[in-house]
């Protein structure tokens, strides 16, 4: 059991030129375009695969919040390495969801010893469009090309979504697992490398099955489903490598303004610096707050999960590379070139998180998914419906977390979302700003009544709405965490503010000023 | 002309094209120019552009410039600064201060391919030029400049250096020098600086120690450097985004391409509202930056004493907004942005390359701190009741005066008449109701600028200004760009850009940057912007306001 | 003359928000931190308070107050 501090430890001092971890190391290695090879048998010696499996199958993991806490520890030094070595997590969920316990069994011993895990879903030509895949597994034989997939060719064990039914269909799929350490000569080749803007150490490559014998988890035809229930939680653990992002931008940016001088002043001193840099740290615990409570849901209101999954990865991501581009105009000429400053390290970051957005579902995807969740969402909020006892044991941080039961996963969220259908009628902090959101929730739930369901031509219209509903839960998330667990009251009166300044233009200013004078003193 | 250079360097989209994309990408991972296409620019004898026609170069009036040199941004913005802007920039000084015989030295030297390096910037000092450190007291320079684009390939240098230990604006000078003229064991080359982006292009540095230089280097009088910059840097900081815009036209064609031939959902992924509604906002935006650069460059030429806030503010909208639309059209791409080869790589090319625009010759917030001491003049003398500016600024393609250097001026002292535009259409019969709408936003708008820059304390408006005072300016730019985008549709003379369809689209856009508007097109403008780019992109035309023919 | 000296003195006293005691007429005005943008406010007010045309760089070129009044004066002066 490791906590994100002795991550810390493990990963040392990245100004030691000879770290493993170092900026100059990690630099060289994207230049090089080089797999952080040592970095991950590092990281399986400190024993973080065993993080990557459930404690019910022998393994550490017992609480997905802290999950995301070590791996954004790993994303703050380095987002290439995270993304390198949580693939094996992400591989695996189909066979800790759906897996019998033999299988699970087997797969945890194999993480647990290193081997690498990979998720074969996206196909060329059809990218997120899942149920257009033309692999299949007939008689459990794959044929046909995965591509684009993170670890095709380093892993040693695919969890695939291949078509098991000819007509294809929401139950014309299924994933099966492949051991290329087992396969027969000949019956599967790997792709090149697809050479990409960012994590440019990462192994993006793809996979060619041809009659490549596989053995099925969960049901058979079950492959769509359980996917889409495994993307709730991949898309959760997506927020832990923003938040590392975002730890690194803001450690750069805050410390450059603070040790800049321009204009014969510190650069901190000139007031729009400061209004940036408190805009970005507000971003940063406006994130925190998201994914606290979708990391936390996992366990406590597992059926909710489609909405909270969908809010969390359209907006964490999104708003993580506001952040970074915010950082990037504090740092000018310093965030372009690529040998000043910390080896480059904030050029790198800020090539490498865009990716975050794009994979296990784009915002489009998502936002696509809180749309098909409109009448739900009005619906709970008029009713005011709420899973008191679920949105305590999210909300507050000092209680123990309940064990995370897969089998409350679903595909759609019945009740909406209890977080913020209860901000119509719950308790609301004193904080400033408290009462308008509610307001403003009162004004989205409005207007999401007024989009009829389309099952094809989604207006933009709706997606500009989906993003203020991403406000709504931000908000709420917010406010919720201050209510019960109290704490910093300018950090919160911050978050709330960047939260409404996007929903009702409601001017921020002096809550960000604050913050940034807080942290370039800390 | 720009059909002319676009013929000379073909489709770029074309495999079989020695100098498309696929060659341009890859001297791009070569971390290189690309030596084909520099050869074919000289043969296009490019450096004429930039030199004034009384100088036997073919730089008659600035949007000309600037959309010859599309033509190069669109294909590769390296050869777009490495190879064209940054002798650009260097010119500009000489032209508007140098002796007559420095500029006409100057001119053959550039007619004759060479390359000038305007070595100006310091990484300690940044944006804040008039503590640069670099002296050459009794001329001999002594000191280092940094990030300066191809300080080792150039013939002669541009330098801007402390010619007197006092603070203030009249400490600097600036100096033409050709190398050959230095002792060579006095200057050195710094190691290049790599970059994210821009990565062909040469970013170096030199170091003079000792180092004599002629005694008629001097450009203009003692102590004008700054002021010669300010001014000078009027036609770049418009010049350049102009010239950028060529980016985005790349952009939203790689859009297109991936979007047509590419299949979701059981259908064209163009065919998706949310897709079509995100290339609508991206072709609106690159009008109205076409429009407020056009505008701009032409009042260099009419009314140049009042360029300074225009020339100041387009960088500010332009950059942004292109900046924007890329990162927003790479949401439609999806994964494939990402990818640094195949069909679309040109795209994640594009968007590193752009990211110089945001600090790159001066960054955006600086832009602003210099407009922002003018503004409470601006609203004393100028925005209560201007009068209305000349209609040749927006008139496309007709005869200007040549660019008048001694009339730049650093500062408008009080007087603008874009801003007036607004106002004047609600005269107007007939208008489109829409139009009518949004015009008298902008002009509110300015109404209230009015107010509030009247109100500034002068302590207010220097480099310790607060986000609030530097949002006055920052939303003057948003009704100077209105004002343009109207100009330019009011004196069409036919065709789309008099059928108020992209006007409202670019006015509805604008309306965001004053908080007046989500700047979301409602679907009946998106279809008729689509209709108007497919057809474009058919037609192998650009997607700027004069559309010209372009080679794929 | 000496109304006008009196007079800017002033003035560059509320741009830096000080009394007019504190200023001094030799002291450039860089030294007071009046940046080169704060000369072309600075211009404005001149020129409305003197009804003149002035170039907006005047105040680089006369850095303290004593140098600017007397260029200033002798412009008034001029027939």
């Amino acid at each position: 059991m490791t906590t994100a501090a002795d991550m810390d430890r493990v990963l040392g001092d990245p100004a030691d030129l000879r770290g493993l971890f170092s900026h100059a190391r990690l630099a060289e290695l994207d230049r090089a375009e080089e797999f952080p090879a040592d970095h991950c048998r590092e990281l399986d010696r400190f024993g973080l695969p065993a993080h990557y499996v459930p404690a019910r199958f022998g393994g550490d993991l017992h609480s997905y919040p802290e999950l995301l806490e070590l791996i954004r520890a790993v994303a703050r030094r380095d987002l290439t390495v995270a993304v390198a070595h949580a693939k094996t997590f992400l591989g695996s969920i189909c066979v800790w969801l759906a897996g019998d316990d033999d299988q699970a069994g087997w797969l945890a011993r194999e993480v647990r010893a290193g081997t690498p895990v990979s998720w074969a879903l996206t196909e060329r030509g059809h990218g997120s469009d899942l149920l257009a895949g033309e692999v299949t597994a007939y008689d459990g034989r794959l044929t046909g090309e995965k591509w684009l997939i993170n670890n095709a060719t380093r892993s040693s064990l695919l969890t695939v979504l291949a078509r098991t039914s000819p007509a294809g269909g929401p139950r014309g799929f299924s994933v099966v697992l492949a051991d290329k350490r087992t396969l027969p000569e000949g019956s599967y080749r790997h792709l090149p490398k697809v050479p990409t803007h960012g994590i440019r150490g990462a192994d993006i490559s793809g996979i060619e099955f041809r009659d490549a014998p596989s053995t099925l988890v969960g049901e058979p035809g079950g492959g769509l489903e359980l996917v889409l229930k495994a993307l709730q939680l991949t898309r959760t653990f997506c927020a832990g490598l923003s938040l590392g992002a975002a730890d690194q931008a803001l450690r750069q940016a805050t410390a450059f303004t603070r040790d800049r001088h321009l204009y014969g002043r510190r650069l901190i001193d000139m007031p729009h610096v400061r209004r940036t840099l408190g805009e970005a740290h507000a971003a940063r615990i406006v994130g925190e707050a998201v994914t606290t409570v979708a990391a936390r849901s996992i366990h406590t209101l597992p059926g909710e999960m489609a909405v909270v999954s969908a809010v969390t990865k359209a907006f964490v991501p999104a708003r993580i590379d506001e952040l970074i581009g915010a950082c990037g105009t504090l740092l000018g000429a310093r965030a372009f070139l690529t040998e000043v400053l910390d080896h480059g390290a904030f050029q790198k970051l800020d090539r490498d998180h865009r990716v975050v957005a794009i994979f296990d579902g784009s915002s489009f995807v998502n936002q696509n998914a809180l749309i098909n969740h409109f009448p739900a969402l009005v619906g709970g909020y008029r009713k005011g419906t709420v899973d008191e006892q679920g949105l305590r044991r999210t909300l507050d941080t000092s209680l123990p977390l309940p064990a995370a039961d897969p089998d409350q996963l679903t595909l759609s969220s019945r009740n909406g979302s209890s977080l913020v259908q209860h901000l119509r009628a719950g308790d609301l902090p004193e904080l400033p700003g408290a009462a308008e959101l509610r307001q403003a929730c009162e004004e989205v739930h409005g207007q999401l009544a007024g989009i009829a369901p389309a099952a094809r031509d989604v207006s933009p219209e709706a997606f500009a709405l989906a993003q203020r509903y991403e406000l709504c839960f931000a908000g709420a998330a917010v406010l919720g965490l201050h209510l019960v667990n109290g704490g910093d009251e300018s950090r919160a009166t911050a978050a709330l503010a960047y939260v409404l300044a996007r929903l009702t233009g409601r001017p921020a200013g002096p809550a960000y000023d604050r913050l940034a004078e807080e942290a370039v003193d800390a | 002309m720009p059909e002319a250079l676009e013929h000379l360097l073909g489709d770029p989209w074309d495999p079989a094209n020695p100098l498309g994309y696929a060659e341009i990408v890859a001297a791009d991972e070569r971390q290189e120019m690309f030596a084909e296409a520099e050869q074919r620019l000289d043969a296009y004898g490019m450096n004429a552009e930039f030199v004034p026609v009384e100088y036997g170069g073919r730089f008659s009036t600035l949007d000309r410039l600037a959309r010859v040199m599309r033509a190069v941004w669109r294909r590769d913005p390296c050869l777009g600064l490495g190879y064209g802007a940054s002798s650009f920039i260097a010119s500009v000084n000489v032209w508007a201060a140098g002796s007559s015989e420095q500029r006409t030295a100057f001119a053959k030297h550039l007619l004759a391919d060479r390359k000038i390096a305007s070595v100006y910037h310091e990484l300690a000092h940044g944006n804040d030029f008039a503590r640069a450190e670099l002296a050459a007291y009794g001329m001999r320079l002594n000191g280092r400049k940094e990030v300066v684009t191809n300080a080792q390939r150039a013939d002669s240098l541009v330098i801007f250096a402390r010619t007197s230990p006092d603070p203030g604006s009249r400490s600097h000078s600036q100096f033409l020098v050709d190398k050959a003229d230095l002792p060579q064991d006095r200057m050195a080359y710094l190691p290049r600086f790599p970059s994210m982006g821009m990565r062909g292009v040469q970013l170096g540095g030199v170091v003079f120690t000792d180092c004599p230089i002629p005694d008629d280097a001097m450009i203009g009088m003692p102590g004008r450097g700054i002021e010669t910059a300010l001014r000078s840097f009027q036609l770049t900081r418009t010049a350049l985004p102009s010239m950028i815009i060529g980016v985005l036209d790349t952009g939203l064609r790689t859009a297109l391409r991936f979007t047509t031939g590419r299949r979701l959902y059981g259908r064209a992924a163009a065919d998706i509202p949310y897709v079509r509604a995100i290339v609508a906002e991206a072709f609106a935006d690159l009008l109205l930056c076409d429009a407020f650069c056009t505008v701009t460059a032409r009042t260099l030429h009419r009314l140049p004493g009042l360029a300074s806030v225009p020339a100041s503010l387009v960088k500010y909208v332009v950059s942004q907004q292109l900046i924007d639309a890329m990162n927003r059209l790479s949401s439609v791409l999806g994964a494939h942005f990402y990818i640094r080869d195949g069909d679309h790589a040109i795209f994640q090319k594009l968007l590193r390359d752009l990211a110089v625009i945001g600090f790159g010759h001066a960054a955006r917030v600086a832009c602003l701190a210099t407009v922002l001491p003018q503004t409470p003049l601006l609203a004393q003398r100028s925005w209560p009741a201007a009068e209305q500016p000349p209609d040749a600024i927006f008139q496309l393609g007709t005869e200007l005066p040549p660019l008048p250097f001694d009339a730049l001026a650093v500062s408008a002292s009080g007087r603008d008449t874009l801003s007036a535009v607004p106002r004047s259409m609600l005269d107007e019969t007939g208008l489109d109701p829409e139009l009518r709408r949004l015009a008298a936003l902008f002009a509110t708008e300015l109404r209230e600028l009015t107010s509030e820059a009247g109100d500034l304390r002068p302590m207010e408006t220097g480099v310790g200004a607060s986000p609030e005072a530097l949002a006055i300016p920052a939303r003057l730019a948003a009704v100077l760009a209105a004002s343009a985008c109207l100009g330019v549709w009011r004196h069409a003379e036919g065709g789309f850009l008099a059928d108020p369809t992209w006007v409202v689209a670019a006015l509805t856009r604008l309306t965001a940057r004053i908080g007046k508007g989500d700047g979301h097109l409602p679907a009946p403008l998106t279809r008729r912007l689509m209709s108007e780019l497919l057809t474009r992109h058919e037609d192998s035309r650009g997607f700027d306001l004069t559309a010209g023919s372009i080679a794929g | 003359m000496d109304d006008l000296h009196k007079w800017l003195t002033h003035l560059v006293a509320s741009y830096l928000e000080k009394d007019p005691d504190e200023i001094s007429g030799s002291v450039s005005l860089a030294t007071y931190g009046l940046d080169s943008v704060y000369a072309f406010v600075m211009c404005g007010d001149i020129e409305d308070h003197l009804d003149v045309r002035l170039e907006p760089t005047v105040a680089w070129d006369y850095e303290t107050i004593d140098a600017l009044a007397d260029h200033l004066s002798s412009l008034v002066e001029q027939p």
